[in-house]
């Protein structure tokens, strides 16, 4: 039976159960619309973390009159113990090259600033992060050091609320593609009971299986698809508005950004998925009445 | 190219065929009478698979029909095309394409559908009728749709159950002149009556069923046994 016969009896059909139509695709839609938002956080949030982890975990502060000579023997002790990835030393200048730069935006900020106000500082990095406690031990026993600021805790914190947020992400999207499974099968499930009748009758005058099925898995298949255009849809206009309202509440953090392959990538597996669905829904309801 | 052989038939424990022997040639025009519950569908169900003999064997040519697998179901009603006594009409489908599904079962293409459907539709005054779904047609007008369709497939065995049921005489004899030509033509016709006058002028083979036993087999009968 051609494909395009299949596809004008498949579009019949849905014309013909308009609400029951427009209720799958909306759960669907729904569905998929979250677990987009779910995966592009989860994308997110793993950038994010790599991000943090990439910083500085130690940033040691020192005092103004700490020369050169003796924070770069600090340096050297710190890396003599082994345990650190990277260790860099910033001196005033650089310092306040770094601040001139975030504060571009901000001239009222530079005005009088010069290379004295800010410290010079050790930006450690530990291999382990289990090691960080053993490094700001040695660090505070410097007594050139003027502050130390500890990034582990930022990043654990981080990391936990990331977990629970997955944790949470997941369950969601689980119990949603439960239902909208569920709504889905019941949906073809109820356009099929409706035609029992019907399907038999053709089977009676010696249609062959695939004669009657094909146009129903193709409608499955058709509000599958179309739930997952839509969601994607909405997902790339609103994106454009939300990372914005993410990113400033993430301060400096730079938010990923979502590029066109990764929503296509979204878009294509939401699609096979829900076309899955959607035929193998037909599949079973159409079953029942095939026996004959 | 029909036989069934001691065919029995039960439906819960109620006994509505026992004891079937019968052989249908090629070509033979027979009618089956006997007053309503005699099992004369149940024996049209049977002989399309669309229900199973309790005991028995029921040969269509070569095949057995309750032995025939699943996926050659088809090609066996595509054979035998039945006018149902509930019509059976595709209730979301127009008269035309109520035709055309039958033509499209049997793969012709869509130019040839568009031409015979209509052909058909002629054949049993309906083309008025054609988009018309079942629902808008009256009973008489939903049995000769019913006709068209099974003769769409151009059937080698044509099964009508009480099709002149619904429909007034003149429309009744037009019918059983188009069987008769379909059977000139080489069909096999067997046709379910409950109409004394038509059995008794056409003279032909006649099997009658009572409490679903074959109580009477002429060949050249009456409605009532002579």
């Amino acid at each position: 039976m051609p494909l395009p016969k299949n596809f004008k009896t498949a579009l019949e059909y849905i014309r013909r159960h308009k609400w029951l139509t427009v209720t799958s695709v909306l759960v669907m839609t729904l569905t998929f619309f979250l677990t987009s938002i779910f995966v592009v956080a989860a994308f997110g949030s793993n950038k994010i973390l790599k991000e943090l982890e990439a910083r500085p975990q130690i940033t040691a502060y020192f005092k103004d009159d700490a020369t050169e000579q003796e924070i770069l023997a600090v340096k050297d002790k710190l890396e003599a113990t082994g345990l650190t990835s990277s260790v860099t030393y910033v001196s005033k200048e650089e310092a306040l090259t770094i601040f001139m730069g975030l504060s571009q935006e901000n001239p009222a900020l530079l005005e009088g600033i010069s290379s004295n106000v800010l410290p010079a500082s050790l930006e450690v990095k530990a291999k382990n992060l289990s090691d960080l406690p053993r490094l700001a031990e040695t660090l505070e026993q410097e007594p050139l050091l003027e502050d130390l600021q500890f990034y582990r805790d930022v990043v654990e914190k981080f990391r936990k609320l990331m977990d629970t947020a997955r944790l949470v992400g997941f369950s969601l999207v689980a119990i949603l593609s439960l239902i909208s499974v569920l709504i889905v099968l019941a949906t073809i499930g109820m356009t099929i009971a409706t035609r029992g009748e019907e399907i038999e009758t053709m089977r009676l005058v010696g249609a062959s299986d695939w004669q009657i099925r094909g146009p129903f898995l193709l409608q499955g298949a058709l509000l599958g698809v179309a739930s997952a255009i839509i969601s994607t849809t909405l997902l790339y206009l609103l994106l454009p508005i939300l990372i914005p309202y993410i990113s400033g509440a993430l301060a400096s953090i730079g938010l990923p950004e979502v590029s066109p392959v990764f929503l296509i990538g979204l878009l294509v597996g939401e699609a096979a998925f829900g076309a899955l669905i959607g035929s193998v829904g037909s599949w079973v309801a159409v079953r029942k009445y095939l026996r004959v | 190219m029909i036989k069934f052989q001691d065919i029995a038939k039960e439906y819960n424990d109620l006994m509505v065929l026992s004891n079937i022997n019968l052989e249908i040639k090629e070509g033979e025009f027979l009618f089956l009478v006997g007053p309503s519950g005699a099992g004369k569908t149940t024996l049209i169900k049977l002989l399309i698979r669309e229900e199973l003999p309790t005991a028995g064997e029921i040969y269509y040519d070569s095949w057995e029909v309750s032995k025939l697998p699943h996926q050659q179901l088809p090609q066996l009603r595509r054979e035998i095309g039945v006018v149902f006594q509930d019509f059976k009409l595709l209730p979301q489908k127009t008269a035309l394409e109520n035709v055309r599904f039958v033509l499209d079962v049997i793969g012709k293409n869509p130019e040839e559908q568009e031409e015979l459907a209509p052909e058909i539709l002629k054949l049993v005054n309906l083309e008025r009728q054609k988009d018309h779904f079942p629902h808008q047609l009256s009973g008489g007008e939903k049995q000769r749709l019913a006709i068209a369709r099974a003769l769409a497939a151009e059937p080698k065995v044509l099964i009508a159950d009480e099709p002149t049921g619904m429909i007034d005489p003149a429309s009744a004899w037009n019918l059983i002149n188009l069987l008769n030509k379909i059977n000139e033509l080489g069909a096999t016709v067997i046709m379910a009556t409950h109409n004394a006058a038509i059995v008794d002028t056409l003279k032909r083979r006649v099997v009658e069923l009572n409490e679903g036993r074959i109580v009477r087999d002429q060949k050249e009968g009456g409605y009532a046994a002579s």
